[in-house]
């Protein structure tokens, strides 16, 4: 019988001299005083502390240091026992990245601008009866539907907003049957979802028979427990959480558990209560909640709201929400933040979770585009609010111009050019580059640049917060590292 | 090569094919109907009319206690002139192992086969030749070695007579997978289109030099996953087996964290528990690892599997030493026949879902941690 | 804060690598930048913006450059097998199954 060798004569490698190899493409960003987050081509992570990473960078590494073993497993080195990185690489960027071919699966449809409740931080709502002004004509929508049925993508979802929606609900009638009547015609048909975005407060029996009917999905505004919501969200009546909570129920009860979804948004008085808004979300029935900044549109920045509260402060909102939700999971709940779940998806995974605000090339246009009332179209939610206040970079034209005039639009191109992170000053250097998006909105409301100068974005700095606090708490607990390898498959 | 029967009254003309297995009452003279191709005895009779077969057509043969559970429809081979009977298809069984090779180009430290250089082109015929006289409604086989692939074309044809002959067979191949590196071959086995097919290869570690090692091979971890991609890339359902020991263990769940970011196309993994035969036994001290000492890291192995969405299956663990959290992926082992229980586990309320011990396990090593459920 | 000099050996340091050192720190900063060939060195005029404290910008800028020279390194070295990666990666050859298509688990 032969004899068997020793682990040793596997290994070609010197004992404790340098080792051989090659690097792979990778990036590297401190992440705290001592240790540097280092990601190879296709995002995944490893933790290397500044001499391993200087050593690694000069061949200097060893073969027998456990980084290296580390660094050679996740695709960071070649080396003479396995060429097989590049190969697999190049899987996880594919896979990454397979579904941009597919642009554009969210088409929002604004039925009105009319709304009875009006909430300082909102961006375009009138007080006014005139549909003829404000409401979405039938033309309008027709074009629309053309148009969202010509993108490329198979999965269209069409998402209607306001105002408020259901002011308009002949409207929303129409276009929901007429896309399902056109979209069965198409030779290949799209797979067509729906959802409305509604503050509830005057949704009726026949509305919530419609949304049953044709699966319809709901998403709502809760801003907080009762005070704070009320406080955030005035109508007449000074009870807009009471509806809410009323219009929660009777969507739960008529259309299913599943299929109403909430969403808050952060003002002054929301800064001290994150814990309170969380129990509310649990005492709601959510499953999750996703905590979001303010954006610096509408009449947020004309009341002043958005600069009412900075970046820090809204970090420490964050992660003072985060670690709450991560006790409450350690206790046994089943609860998640959803803004960390989206960019753990695109840490732990190679799926792309295809957020828009999260996106590179950018999301605008590429993974929404949304149709005015007045039969303008825009690149982005943020866009339309731009041009609210007067600046219409990003109107890609009107719904009776064509598929192809529209996705053409040189400034269109131009902003996806130049915001694109890889090749952007400073992003691509940065390790957190394939977790992180390209804002050419923002960065163009702010600074009047698509790309924007990143050390003095809010977009970044927020980002590059969340990314290291993230990669931290895996790091520190072995808990959260499981807790978030579940969140990031949506499982 | 004869198929088993108890019908004494078999017609004539097929009775060469078939070997009679029959019983003998102690006192009463042995009655051998004549024409079969072997006669097996249950007990011992009078035979000494027919001591040692000299003026009988057929061989008579004593079948040993362990033999018993030989059935009708059972498939034996036997060498007269070595006087060896090997039962090469048990109808009972749901899942039989055909060896095609003992032959190998891996030594991994705990083969239950240890390869043989030998001429064994006849073990490949042989298959040919008994896939043409199984059951058609045999629910699955497997091919195993030795290495199977050695064969070449020969293999694929041997899949494609699988397929002809066996269409609603399922059918198992284990293959250390580098053969597959070469593209046209995995593209060759793809043409076949086996309705029911998997291939497992092993994979013992995300870290080359460790499994190089563990299979005594140096360069068969690149071309090893190089013939998993291939495989996957022509669409051949593939899955990877992780054998559990003291050498896998210290990157066990990187390797699982490896396979969910890297594979995460293939269609099954199964992480394995010893069975302590071969050359398991040889190296008992450098890979025997009590799997109650190691339950945790095999939670966290499954853990990371399953949460990335990937099929898992735990085999070979007795349910006592293993946490609860992967009850859902253990597996009884996949042969009724090898599985023996401990005096320990009498009243143990989870012996039906239990697997139980391999007889290799019972006899030389086992965790000392085992435990009846009440 | 008043302006200051820093240097940095040109044997060591990259152009490019202390122009994006400081580039990154423009908010703090702005920055001067002259190669002085015959004493084989890159000077730094540095202007702060804000009244931080000019021990932590120095070393946050001497650290970032370090880095920034390796990131040249790494840069050079890996741009050849970064191309082969990312054309393989959009190419329309089939890396798992047909084109394009995400690989189906099997029943």
């Amino acid at each position: 019988m032969s004899k068997f060798q020793p682990v040793a004569f596997y290994s070609k490698q010197p004992e404790s001299a340098s080792a051989q190899y090659q690097l792979l493409p990778f990036r590297f960003t401190q992440l705290d005083g001592s240790r540097y987050v280092a990601t190879n081509i296709a995002g995944e992570y490893t933790i290397l502390d500044h001499p391993t990473l200087q050593a690694f960078v000069d061949h200097k590494l060893p073969a027998t240091d456990p980084a290296y073993v580390t660094l050679r497993a996740r695709h960071f080195l070649s080396d003479i026992h396995s060429q097989m990185g590049p190969d697999f690489l190049a899987i996880k960027v594919r896979t990454r990245h397979e579904r941009l071919a597919q642009w554009t699966g969210l088409h929002i449809f604004v039925l009105t601008l009319r709304c009875e409740h009006s909430c300082p931080y909102c961006q375009v709502s009138r007080q006014s009866e005139d549909k003829g002004a404000f409401d979405m004509s039938q033309r309008h929508a027709e074009r629309g539907i053309t148009l969202a049925l010509s993108s490329p993508n198979p999965n269209i979802k069409i998402e209607f907003q306001g105002g408020e929606s259901f002011l308009n609900f002949d409207m929303m009638k129409f276009i929901v049957e007429t896309a399902i009547a056109w979209n069965a015609k198409l030779p290949q048909p799209k797979n067509l979802s729906f959802v409305a975005a509604t503050n509830l407060a005057i949704i009726t029996e026949e509305m919530l028979e419609f949304c049953s009917a044709y699966g319809m999905d709901i998403s709502t505004s809760l801003d907080g427990p009762k005070d704070l919501h009320n406080k955030n969200r005035p109508r007449p009546g000074k009870d807009s959480y009471e509806r809410t909570i009323a219009g929660i129920d009777l969507v739960r009860k008529r259309l299913g558990r599943d299929k109403v979804n909430a969403l808050m948004t952060t003002t002054l008085a929301s800064l001290p209560q994150v814990t309170d808004i969380v129990d509310e979300y649990l005492a709601q029935g959510f499953k999750g909640i996703f905590l979001r900044p303010l954006s610096p549109y509408g009449f947020a920045i004309k009341t002043k709201f958005f600069r009412a509260y900075n970046a820090e402060q809204w970090l420490k909102f964050y992660d003072d929400g985060l670690d709450y939700i991560i006790e409450l999971n350690r206790r046994g709940v089943d609860f998640r933040e959803h803004y960390a779940s989206t960019i753990l998806t695109k840490m732990l995974t190679s799926q792309d979770p295809g957020y828009v605000d999260l996106m590179s090339p950018a999301g605008i246009g590429l993974g929404a585009v949304i149709y005015n009332y007045d039969g303008t179209v825009y690149a982005s939610d943020e866009a339309r609010m731009l041009a609210e206040m007067g600046d219409t970079t990003f109107k890609l034209g009107t719904v009776e111009d064509s598929f192809e005039t529209l996705f053409t639009n040189d400034t269109f191109l131009t902003a996806l050019e130049d915001s694109f992170a890889y090749s952007s000053p400073q992003c691509n250097d940065c390790a957190f580059e394939p977790w992180c998006g390209a804002d050419p909105v923002f960065h163009w409301g702010q600074q009047q640049d698509f790309a924007g100068r990143k050390w003095e974005s809010e977009f970044c700095h927020r980002n590059m917060h969340i990314f290291r606090g993230l990669v931290s708490r895996m790091e520190n607990d072995p808990f959260v590292k499981n807790l978030f390898a579940q969140w990031a498959n949506r499982c | 090569m004869l198929q088993v029967t108890e019908n004494l009254k078999l017609p004539h003309a097929l009775r060469s094919k078939y070997a009679l297995l029959t019983s003998q009452v102690a006192d009463r003279p042995a009655i051998i109907p004549e024409g079969f191709g072997a006669v097996l005895l249950r007990k011992a009779g009078i035979l000494q009319s027919t001591e040692k077969g000299e003026d009988q057509k057929s061989g008579i043969y004593l079948l040993p206690e362990d033999y018993g559970y030989l059935a009708e429809g059972d498939i034996v081979r036997l060498s007269p002139r070595t006087e060896q009977m090997s039962v090469v298809f048990r109808r009972g069984t749901p899942n039989n192992s055909i060896l095609l090779t003992e032959r190998c180009n891996h030594y991994c430290l705990m083969c239950s086969q240890p390869p043989k250089n030998s001429d064994d082109g006849w073990l490949l015929e042989e298959a040919f030749e008994l896939i043409r006289i199984l059951p058609g409604d045999t629910e699955n086989i497997g091919f195993t070695g030795g290495e199977p692939t050695l064969y070449g074309d020969d293999f694929i044809s041997l899949i494609a007579a699988t397929k002809a002959n066996l269409p609603n067979t399922s059918l198992d191949v284990l293959s250390n997978g580098r053969s597959f590196a070469n593209e046209e071959f995995a593209k060759k086995l793809a043409a076949v289109a086996h309705p029911n097919f998997q291939i497992g290869i092993p994979l013992y570690s995300d870290d080359p030099v460790t499994h190089d090692y563990v299979v005594q091979s140096k360069g068969a971890y690149d071309e090893t996953l190089q013939g998993i991609l291939n495989l996957k890339r022509f669409g051949v359902r593939v899955e990877i087996r992780v054998v559990i020991h003291q050498q896998t263990l210290p990157r066990l769940v990187q390797t699982c964290e490896f396979i969910s970011r890297n594979l995460l196309f293939v269609d099954h993994v199964a992480l394995m528990g010893l069975e302590i035969t071969g050359f398991t036994r040889a190296n008992l001290d450098i890979l025997w690892a009590d799997p109650h000492h190691y339950r945790n890291t095999l939670s966290q192995a499954v853990y990371v599997l399953r949460t990335a969405g990937m099929n898992v299956s735990v085999y070979n663990h007795q349910l006592c030493v293993v946490n609860k959290d992967i009850e859902n992926e253990c597996r009884k082992a996949i042969s009724d026949w090898k599985n023996e229980y401990l005096p320990a586990c009498d009243g143990c309320t989870e012996k039906a879902k239990c697997g139980g011990f391999f007889s290799t396990q019972i006899m030389y090593k086992h965790s000392e941690h085992i435990k009846p459920f009440n | 804060m008043a302006q200051f000099t820093l240097e940095f050996d040109a044997k060591s340091y990259s152009l490019l690598a202390i122009q994006k050192a400081c580039h990154r720190h423009s908010g703090q900063a702005s920055f001067e930048i002259t190669q002085i060939t015959e004493l084989s060195s890159i000077q730094v005029i540095v202007s702060p913006r804000t009244a931080s404290n000019k021990e932590t910008l120095v070393q946050n800028l001497r650290t970032e450059a370090l880095d920034q020279q390796m990131r040249e390194v790494v840069r050079a070295e890996t741009a050849g097998v970064r191309n082969l990666i990312l054309a393989h990666a959009f190419s329309r050859t089939g890396l798992i199954q047909q084109d394009g298509q995400p690989p189906k688990k099997s029943v």
